[in-house]
């Protein structure tokens, strides 16, 4: 803002310059609210490729048991 | 491309490739922080029902809570049928099966969510839960709920309690705590399971984490709860012939787009242009019938997800939904009258 205020008069008053605080307010509203959006398309569960549709514990030889 | 050689929008690709780590980041602290709270009340494991015999052993069906459930009738037309084969009922498809007078062997609950998942199960705070949620709106199931929710709401509170003792209750160890209170409440006989979240094997496994709290057997999910229970029939259950129905995974060509259960979400991400909202949804023709159903980038992940955990199966799935997106390799599309056909058939033998 000061770099306009260059001219060949002087203000009367002092000028403070407003704080941007309100923007930032908002765009960090916007930011929340789409990480809310996009997470609501996330499904009901978390799912990772992998071949195995069944898992219980470690098998007696140490190794995974995958159905 | 969509199976239709239909290009689907770059948003929509996008999005589908997302979803995956979506859900880790959404759901990684509510899925421990809930096995914990679960541990004191998972007595019983999956592995410890009884082995189905006879005609429940032979045939099995899934109903998921699909707007076919209701358009193709298909919970009335199980019942004339007379079908003997086993019922597993998705948690949102549970109360419509009791309306219809059907009580399913099994019900299975997966979901999280700290608020919407107990009104499967008649939810005692409904009018607390729905002041600032529309969730309920925008599901096809029943439009009659919708119009009169409240006394639906209590109505099927009355008729789940005096039907509960009927249905084994199928529990995710991720399950709310307000689902687990009414379950208890209503005094389901409960088998508990963990869903299969990552590969156990690997360092940082959430799955291990779980497990390492409640040794129970880990299921697949594909992501949502019809898929988690034909995942529970596969491989708990193991009858001859396996199918699901209500297992939609996309809308009726004439839902409007409005009333998409993903709908407010993706206009967000469209910058609030109802025109390019439409980039985030693709169009597939069924192919029993030939007619169009759209799908969403989250249903669109479901049926890839079923996909790929549907060609893993030892023996084909019937698909007996009528619509929808959900057929490929190891899935066999047929009416709901010709599985239940074969179901007597296979009932005899």
């Amino acid at each position: 803002m000061s770099d306009f205020l260059k001219g060949n008069f002087e203000v009367k008053r002092p000028v403070v310059e407003k704080a941007p605080a309100a923007d930032s307010e908002q765009t960090a509203f916007k930011k929340e609210f789409r990480r809310k959006a996009l997470q609501s398309v996330g499904g009901s569960m978390v799912f990772v490729e992998m071949d195995a549709l069944y898992w219980d514990g470690e098998a007696a030889d140490g190794g995974p048991k995958k159905g | 491309m969509t199976p239709n050689n239909r290009p689907a929008a770059p948003p929509f690709s996008a999005l589908v490739d997302k979803i995956t780590q979506i859900g880790i980041e959404r759901h990684r602290d509510a899925i421990l922080a809930n096995a914990r709270r679960n541990a004191p009340f998972a007595a019983k494991s999956v592995k410890q029902i009884p082995p189905p015999a006879g005609a429940k052993r032979r045939s099995a069906i899934v109903l998921s809570a699909g707007p076919s459930i209701r358009r193709a009738r298909t919970i009335e037309r199980l019942r004339d049928s007379g079908y003997e084969g086993t019922i597993i009922a998705a948690d949102g498809a549970y109360a419509a099966c009791l309306r219809a007078g059907v009580i399913p062997d099994f019900v299975v609950t997966l979901d999280p969510h700290e608020t919407r998942m107990v009104r499967w199960f008649g939810d005692p705070d409904y009018e607390a839960h729905i002041r600032d949620d529309d969730y309920f709106e925008r599901q096809d199931l029943d439009v009659e709920a919708r119009k009169n929710a409240i006394k639906r709401n209590l109505d099927d509170m009355a008729l789940i309690d005096r039907h509960a003792a009927g249905t084994r209750a199928i529990v995710a160890s991720s399950a709310p705590e307000n689902v687990v209170a009414r379950l208890r409440q209503a005094k389901f006989d409960a088998y508990w399971w963990n869903p299969l979240v990552d590969d156990p094997t690997k360092p940082g496994s959430i799955t291990r984490e779980i497990y390492d709290v409640l040794p129970l057997p880990c299921l697949t999910t594909g992501g949502t709860v019809g898929t988690a229970a034909w995942a529970f029939a596969v491989q708990i259950l193991k009858p001859d012939v396996l199918a699901v129905a209500g297992m939609d995974l996309g809308y009726y060509p004439d839902t409007p787009i409005t009333m998409t259960q993903t709908y407010y979400e993706l206009l967000d991400m469209a910058g609030g242009d109802e025109e390019r909202v439409k980039e985030f949804f693709t169009w597939m023709d069924f192919p029993l019938t030939g007619v169009t159903f759209m799908t969403d980038p989250t249903y669109f992940w479901y049926r890839k997800n079923f996909l790929h955990l549907a060609r893993r199966s030892p023996r084909p799935t019937l698909n007996c939904t009528e619509g929808g997106t959900l057929f490929g390799d190891n899935i066999d599309c047929v009416s709901l009258d010709a599985f239940l056909a074969k179901a007597k058939e296979t009932a005899r033998g």
